[in-house]
């Protein structure tokens, strides 16, 4: 007896949950058929698809067979916008929009009442013959083969609509006697002459992708191992026969690792359009909220990244065009006070460069006012008077991206509380990415994002840093100067390389990851930059260039300072891989950036 | 614990104390390997490993437990547990044996055993000449919290 009981409510409680999911299903479809109307992507077709995919399996599940039935056609229909087989205009938009509605409709009634009411069959005819164009519809069929004439046609339709519940116009006429089954039967064979269209696009779980991107990165590691065996070979005067042909396998794996490792990160590529598509809508709703006047201009939607990348991206990216509108953009009277056009200006560019993407976002607001920045870091006791007096306006400028440093006056939802921007830029450098600002005061800001293409696979410099190697990333290193006596002075107390007239602060790595010191030991200096930030890391050797497969530390060790990650080599070591944003933070915050005279 | 059930165990040395762990928790036995050290990293963190493609952190349990550190020798191991998902792996003086002992010969630990935690005990488990000291896993190896990688940086 109780069991029954507990099966009815858990049952109950199974629709209940479906009809909420179902109905934000349905809504948020909605809203995403009016955007594809207008400018259809893939990724908001994919969502719609989805949804009525859901909606039609858990309705079916549950026994809702009109209501299954109408998704299952419309996702029918879903799926060949999906493959690009059909463009989503008005007419296909408007059976769609009717198609949602009416299983919001279903919806209703089975909240109130428990089970459907309504037909479906007319707005299911609709998406049938959507579905098949050339198909002529029975009416049209039978018209032509004068079994109706234009007006019974027109009547019957009409009868149709009215009819409560819906019938399909072929059996509504055989009861009325106007056709009989056989007819029908014929004249419903004759509609079904449709061709299937070639399968150019296929789906896959991106579990599958992930799996495949795995094996790649695992064979670029058994490439490198097979290099280094191949070198070992060649070293010890090998019969050339055997070296040949190492030297052969060796390159043919290079090539095909390379290919394959492209290849799968190409297909995790998406453009950037995603993100984009969603900005103009947000910056309309911020421009009403914050009552200012903007012009947005977007290029380069096209710019692919890899879908990791794109889910991260967003946050930030919204978070930025706030900070954009509400502290950048004055409101249009000030603007025409300061004699710029009322319409503030909003640009958001992508696009590729070297091995990876940038993303610029500029306004023609306010800029940055480095006194009041200043002024914040002073009042925080971030730096003395001294370094902040000395501070070059670029480097005063980045001070924004410390936490707890805003100087809106006025706290808003989320900008003005001083937690913004540093979460930014954490999150970005978190991607292996690298933010910067530029300004002029009173004129204009630009971000600047710059993202590495792919997450798990980078070109590195493996040096030796006391007794251990390390990984540095390729792409920061700009160049390796030999240390000869002399070169490293000490100002302030702190180790500094004169290159070229410019004054880089010297990392020694053992100090910072509190070793031993071993003087003069040291053959080499790598010079790293992000930005325009620039340091030297002392190094005993320098092993070479690698590619390596960039591994978690995993959860149990979690953010450790400094360590972005570990490597596997070929000969099987594991060896760390350097945080080089955070190497660089935590020494431009110790000197600063000073002049020797 | 309710008298009745086996426990099955992977019993270890460390110091002249024998501990035991659950066999359902343990992926693996190895020797020593080479680990990578980690800077900034807390003291009972020896480093990183590579397991089949995997980077494994690896503990020293007698830091970890209070012990003293001692050299490593032929017969020190490293055991590898996988703790919800969480895959790691700690050196210990020498694995001994896997034993199956019943439930009713597990007590709970009393306030002090030979200086460890006693958070980190699940039980002591007797038999004949034997104390068997139960760790409980997941204290032991609660992801790293904040107090110890701060006390690890300051250092």
């Amino acid at each position: 007896m109780e069991d029954q009981v507990s099966d009815k409510d858990e049952m109950k409680e199974i629709i209940d949950e479906f009809i909420v999911e179902a109905g934000e299903l349905a809504e948020k479809a909605i809203r995403d058929i009016v955007t594809i109307e207008n400018a259809s992507d893939e990724e908001t077709v994919n969502s719609i698809f989805r949804a009525v995919h859901t909606i039609k399996g858990t309705s079916s599940f549950l026994g809702f067979t009109t209501l299954s039935t109408l998704a299952h056609r419309a996702e029918d229909i879903l799926g060949m916008v999906r493959k690009g087989n059909m463009l989503p205009d008005h007419e296909v938009a408007d059976v769609l929009l009717e198609s949602l509605d009416l299983i919001k409709t279903l919806l209703e009634e089975i909240k109130e009442g428990g089970a459907e009411r309504s037909g479906a069959a007319g707005t299911i005819e609709k998406l049938e013959a959507l579905a098949k164009p050339e198909r002529k519809k029975l009416g049209e069929i039978l018209v032509e083969a004068s079994v109706l004439s234009g007006d019974e046609l027109h009547e019957a339709l009409k009868k149709q609509e009215a009819g409560e519940p819906e019938k399909k116009l072929g059996e509504m006429l055989v009861d009325d006697k106007v056709i009989t089954e056989g007819q029908l039967k014929g004249f419903l064979d004759t509609q079904k002459s449709q061709k299937h269209k070639e399968e150019s696009t296929i789906r896959i779980e991106v579990n599958k992708l992930d799996e495949l991107m795995n094996l790649a990165g695992e064979l670029v590691l058994g490439k490198n191992r097979l290099i280094l065996l191949n070198n070992m070979v060649k070293k010890s005067d090998a019969k050339n026969g055997v070296l040949d042909n190492l030297a052969d396998i060796t390159n043919y794996l290079e090539v095909v690792t390379n290919e394959l490792q492209l290849s799968v990160m190409r297909a995790r590529l998406v453009p950037i359009s995603k993100l984009f598509n969603k900005v103009p809508r947000l910056v309309r709703d911020l421009s009403a909220e914050f009552k200012k006047e903007i012009e947005l201009t977007m290029e380069g939607a096209e710019t692919e990244l890899d879908r990791s990348l794109i889910e991260s991206l967003h946050d930030p990216l919204i978070h930025i065009i706030r900070n954009s509108v509400d502290h950048g953009i004055e409101t249009p009277e000030d603007r025409e006070g300061k004699g710029k056009r009322p319409k503030g200006m909003l640009t958001l560019k992508a696009y590729n460069e070297g091995n990876g993407v940038i993303i610029e976002i500029f306004d023609d607001g306010k800029g940055i006012n480095v006194e009041a920045v200043k002024e914040k870091a002073r009042e925080k006791g971030l730096l003395s008077e001294n370094e902040l007096a000395s501070l070059p306006a670029r480097d005063a400028m980045r001070l924004v991206f410390v936490p707890g440093l805003s100087t809106a006056r006025k706290v808003s939802n989320v900008s003005g509380r001083g937690v913004g921007m540093d979460v930014v830029k954490t999150n970005i450098e978190k991607m292996n990415g690298q933010v910067s600002v530029d300004s002029e005061q009173g004129q204009w800001t630009r971000l600047s994002l710059r993202l590495p293409l792919t997450l798990m696979i980078m070109r590195a410099l493996i040096v030796r840093v006391v007794d251990e190697l390390f990984a540095i990333p390729l792409n920061t290193v700009t160049e390796l100067v030999k240390l000869e006596e002399g070169l490293i002075k000490s100002v302030d107390k702190k180790d500094v390389l004169v290159l070229r007239d410019k004054v880089i602060p010297v990392v020694d790595l053992t100090r910072v990851f509190a070793r031993e010191i071993e003087e003069h030991a040291d053959k080499y200096v790598i010079i790293c930059n992000i930005g325009e930030r620039t340091i030297g890391i002392k190094a005993r050797t320098v092993e070479g260039q690698e590619e390596v497969v960039i591994k978690p530390l995993g959860e149990y060790l979690g953010n450790i300072n400094g360590i972005g990650g570990a490597t596997i080599r070929g000969d099987g070591k594991a060896i760390l891989i350097l945080d080089m944003s955070a190497l660089i933070d935590r020494a431009s915050l110790q000197s600063g950036h000073r002049k020797i005279a | 614990m309710n008298g009745g059930g086996i426990l099955q165990l992977v019993t270890f040395k460390l110091e002249n104390e024998e501990f035991g762990v659950d066999i359902l928790r343990v992926q693996e036995i190895n020797k020593m390997i080479d680990i990578t050290r980690i800077p900034n990293a807390p003291p009972f963190v020896e480093g990183v490993i590579n397991l089949r493609g995997k980077i494994i952190p690896i503990v020293d349990l007698r830091k970890r437990l209070g012990f003293e550190a001692r050299a490593y020798d032929k017969s020190t191991r490293i055991i590898v547990v996988e703790l919800e998902g969480m895959v790691l792996g700690f050196i210990v003086d020498s694995v001994s044996e896997v034993l199956r002992i019943s439930e009713s010969t597990v007590e709970p630990p009393p306030a002090l055993v030979s200086g460890i935690e006693s958070e980190y005990i699940e039980g002591v488990g007797k038999l004949d000449n034997r104390l068997l000291i139960l760790l409980e896993l997941k204290k032991v190896f609660s992801a790293i919290d904040r107090k110890d990688m701060e006390r690890a940086a300051s250092n």
